[in-house]
């Protein structure tokens, strides 16, 4: 495959695509496929054939268009139209409707307004095919300027160069710790190890409860991925890759498959990509349900069929990773910037967001929130702009009380900084992290010790046991949560829970057991008075705790 | 390798044992031929039990791939390292010889371990541990294809896959049991999966299993009496928007409020009853 052919297969594409002028796109991620969109796009299908309007009008089976509440979503293209909770033809006469409408009939009643703040202020580079392709062709995909990057930077550019491009556009991990792209890139590009041998992992084990931008991307987009990881290895000098992706997504995992076997036969993987000496290979590697797994060394255990444990750093993967070799580890949503960055240049993407944090994040907008579902927006956007702009607001007008960033090892933010940008150091300097992406919006009718309680509770469950500080300290930082939230605590009780957090944070061996307190540590230092109420007057303020009373006489015995 | 070779192997095993990387240990050994398991790099050295420490290089054993190994694109290789003393003319007039050995050693096992049973299923477990190159690396990957055919996890398959893959019956079942995904006991007909991710604890998770727990009398991780319905946590099934989702049997329906639950729970134990 050279970039002649690559060109000559965008181009048939595209010829073939405009022969037919309209387009329907139903949904098919998860979220829709779960509302029966499958079922839709069959529907669709019949009618069409029905009205004996193959030739105007062709259905296509997409990814993730982000509003996933309203699924399963329907847009007919060239006019944007978008419809939402489209039923399943057996359930109503919704299919007809909409093939009616291409027809030239007036518009119904299941039309959403593509010009909702939801869908006009988002800036989409990961997701810009989200929606549009059809993720299991990957024709589709080079017609949308797919392997263009990969091609063009094995034949005109050197490692360095992309290296150099990646370091300019100020890309930052979007796994959620926000360590430079380009630096970690070129660390392991210089680390040299024995006969040679690189490995580039990508961790697709987004294991943070509320977090799916990971699965979105590779149901919607799994070629980008690939492509991402492709040339993240021709610029370190790396010819194995593995992706390492959740065992509970089965569609993320087939579509990758499915990807990875297409790329293959195009040879666009495999040896000797475009008649250069780049020869780069794919595996799957499923995980098993471990929330450390995401951390890195303990990833590497897993991918190599252990325990996932983590170990000590130094020695970092990029110099000693994956059996013992130099190894890069970035997340999906970096890897899937990647090929726009190499497209439009380092530049392009620097202009993108705030001084310090480049380029955009997609967010999986979920909780007490209308608009739930999936959204891009530049770095530095305000948090009240996602809620109440793109979100929608709060539902049942309830009121807002707490945007839950970076899931379990991630803080609660408060009310008094909504008006906050929303970017790396900003989210660090209230005590919560942007974490992978997940944001979970929580109104008055959530209890903030119970919160705490919940991710402790997880934290908890899913400490790996190899340090104490981690395995010991979570669990008692949830007994005392446990006693605060049903009313038996005492105030001392509070200053202990507040040394623990320090202690645990300080000492423990991985991310998981730093990071583990910062749910309490945030909602200690914005809802303190909801645990005081917990403890002195045992009652929940938001009413979700069964706190027990101490009656007079115990109280009196006391 | 031919039949002979589990007679040598299993001969062989009495001697060698798990070495750490580097450690190098004397493995005796009286005439016949040896067949060690080693990983690479490996340094074997033969000697005669009375020569010194220069005449070690009088034998140097070469590492060679067993007929049926590939060695995979990546990894540590496992190499079939056949030594016959009887081919190399210092060796053979030596009563006995010592190898030194250097490098991660593992005990040779039969080249085939059979299945435990005739069931078809395991020729799917053998199809993934084959396109593996039995690498002890491949564990998790054909755990999942076990639990896949089988729905759990038994003691009979967990002591196979670890003799196939030539790993310690410990390590395997400390892997089994250090992921959640992996379950030990068998389910019930149906599953029933609640995601207890944020956003569905938010929108309510805890009540649908109190639900469950009120109709069909099971805690998160039990099968009911008649072994109808299974009741299980997921960290989180990735269908935030749709909270609170519950996978029923595979399927992920989402909104799911307590009474629907309840419901569809009593249907499944009473459709059999």
């Amino acid at each position: 495959m050279t970039l002649d052919e690559l060109r000559e297969i965008a181009r048939i594409e595209r010829e073939k695509q405009q022969e037919v002028p309209r387009k329907i796109h139903v949904c098919m991620a998860a979220a829709c496929l779960s509302q029966h969109s499958d079922k839709v796009k069959a529907g669709l299908e019949a009618q069409i054939k029905e009205k004996g309007l193959e030739h105007s009008c062709k259905v296509k089976g997409v990814g993730c268009m982000g509003l996933c509440a309203a699924g399963p979503l329907v847009s007919v293209e060239p006019e944007g139209k978008l419809y939402q909770g489209v039923r399943p033809p057996e359930e109503g006469s919704d299919v007809a409707d909409i093939v009616g409408s291409v027809d030239g009939k007036p518009a119904n009643k299941l039309e959403l307004d593509p010009g909702l703040p939801f869908f006009k202020e988002q800036v989409k580079v990961v997701l810009e095919n989200s929606g549009k392709i059809d993720p299991e062709r990957i024709e589709d995909y080079i017609a949308a300027d797919g392997y263009e990057a990969l091609l063009t930077a094995l034949t005109s550019m050197t490692p360095l160069e992309i290296i150099e491009q990646v370091t300019k556009s100020g890309l930052r991990g979007r796994g959620g710790a926000g360590y430079p792209t380009g630096l970690k890139w070129s660390t392991v590009a210089k680390a040299r190890s024995q006969n040679n041998t690189k490995f580039v992992i990508c961790n697709a084990d987004e294991g943070d409860p509320g977090a799916f931008m990971d699965r979105s991307v590779l149901e919607s987009d799994p070629q980008r991925v690939l492509e991402g990881m492709a040339i993240a290895a021709y610029a370190v000098g790396a010819s194995q890759g593995y992706i390492y992706v959740r065992a509970e997504y089965p569609l993320a995992i087939k579509r990758l498959k499915t990807a990875i076997k297409q790329a293959e036969n195009l040879g666009l993987l495999g040896n000797n990509i475009c008649e250069t000496r780049f020869s780069f290979r794919i595996d799957i590697r499923l995980g098993a349900g471990a929330f450390v797994c995401g951390e890195e060394t303990a990833l590497i255990n897993s991918v190599e069929g252990k325990r996932g444990t983590p170990r000590p750093r130094p020695p970092y993967p990029a110099q000693e990773g994956l059996w013992g070799a130099p190894t890069l580890i970035n997340n999906v949503e970096t890897y899937a910037n990647i090929a726009p960055i190499v497209r439009k240049g380092g530049a392009w993407f620097a202009g993108i967001g705030t001084e310090k944090s480049k380029g955009t994040k997609v967010f999986a907008l979920a909780g007490r929130v209308q608009n739930t579902g999936l959204i891009e927006v530049p770095m530095g956007i305000k948090l009240r702009d996602i809620i109440f702009r793109l979100g929608g607001g709060i539902p049942d007008g309830r009121k807002f009380k707490a945007a839950q960033t970076g899931g379990p090892s991630g803080g609660c933010v408060p009310e008094q900084y909504l008006d906050m940008p929303v970017d790396y150091e900003s989210l660090a300097k209230v005590g919560s992290i942007m974490g992978s992406g997940g944001l979970i919006v929580m109104d008055d009718s959530s209890c903030m010790p119970d919160v705490a309680k919940y991710f402790m509770d997880f934290c908890r469950t899913e400490s790996c046991g190899k340090c104490a500080p981690c395995r010991v300290g979570t669990t008692h930082m949830y007994n005392l949560l446990e006693r605060i939230t049903s009313g038996a605590a005492a105030e001392k009780e509070l200053s202990l829970l507040e040394e623990l957090c320090s202690v645990v944070s300080q000492t423990s061996l991985c991310g998981l057991g730093q990071s583990a307190p910062n749910p309490v540590v945030t909602t200690l230092r914005y809802f303190r008075d909801e645990y005081l109420a917990h403890i002195g007057e045992k009652h929940c303020p938001a009413g979700v705790c069964k706190t027990k009373p101490l009656s007079r006489t115990t109280e009196v015995g006391k | 390798m031919s039949s002979s070779s589990g007679a040598l192997a299993s001969e062989s095993r009495l001697r060698l044992g798990k070495h750490k990387p580097g450690a190098a240990k004397d493995c005796w050994r009286y005439g016949n031929p040896v067949q060690l398991w080693v990983l690479s790099p490996v340094d074997v050295m033969a000697r005669t039990p009375n020569s010194t420490e220069k005449d070690e290089t009088a034998y140097k054993g070469t590492a060679e791939a067993g007929p049926e190994e590939r060695i995979p694109a990546s990894g540590p290789t496992t190499t079939w390292l056949l030594i016959d003393p009887a081919k190399k003319g210092t060796v053979e007039h030596c009563p006995a010889v010592s190898f030194r050995v250097k490098g991660d050693l593992m005990p040779a096992y039969p080249a085939t371990v059979l299945p435990p049973s005739d069931d078809k299923r395991w020729r799917i477990v053998e199809g993934t541990m084959r396109r593996h190159g039995r690498e002890p690396n491949a564990l998790i990957e054909v755990l999942h294809t076990v639990q896949e055919s089988f729905g759990y996890l038994d003691d009979t398959a967990l002591k196979f896959v670890a003799q196939s893959l030539r790993l310690p019956y410990s390590k395997v079942f400390g892997v089994a049991t250090f992921y959640h995904f992996f379950t030990l006991k068998p389910k019930g007909k149906h599953t029933c999966v609640v995601c207890t991710g944020t956003a569905c604890y938010i929108k309510g998770s805890p009540a649908l299993l109190k639900a469950v727990e009120e109709t069909a009398h099971i805690q998160p991780g039990e099968t009911s009496e008649d072994d109808q319905v299974s009741l299980l946590t997921a960290r989180c099934v990735g269908s935030c928007g749709l909270a609170p989702a519950v996978v029923f049997d595979g399927e992920v329906a989402g909104k799911v409020v307590p009474e629907e639950m309840s419901k569809r729970i009593l249907r499944w134990l009473h459709h059999d009853a």
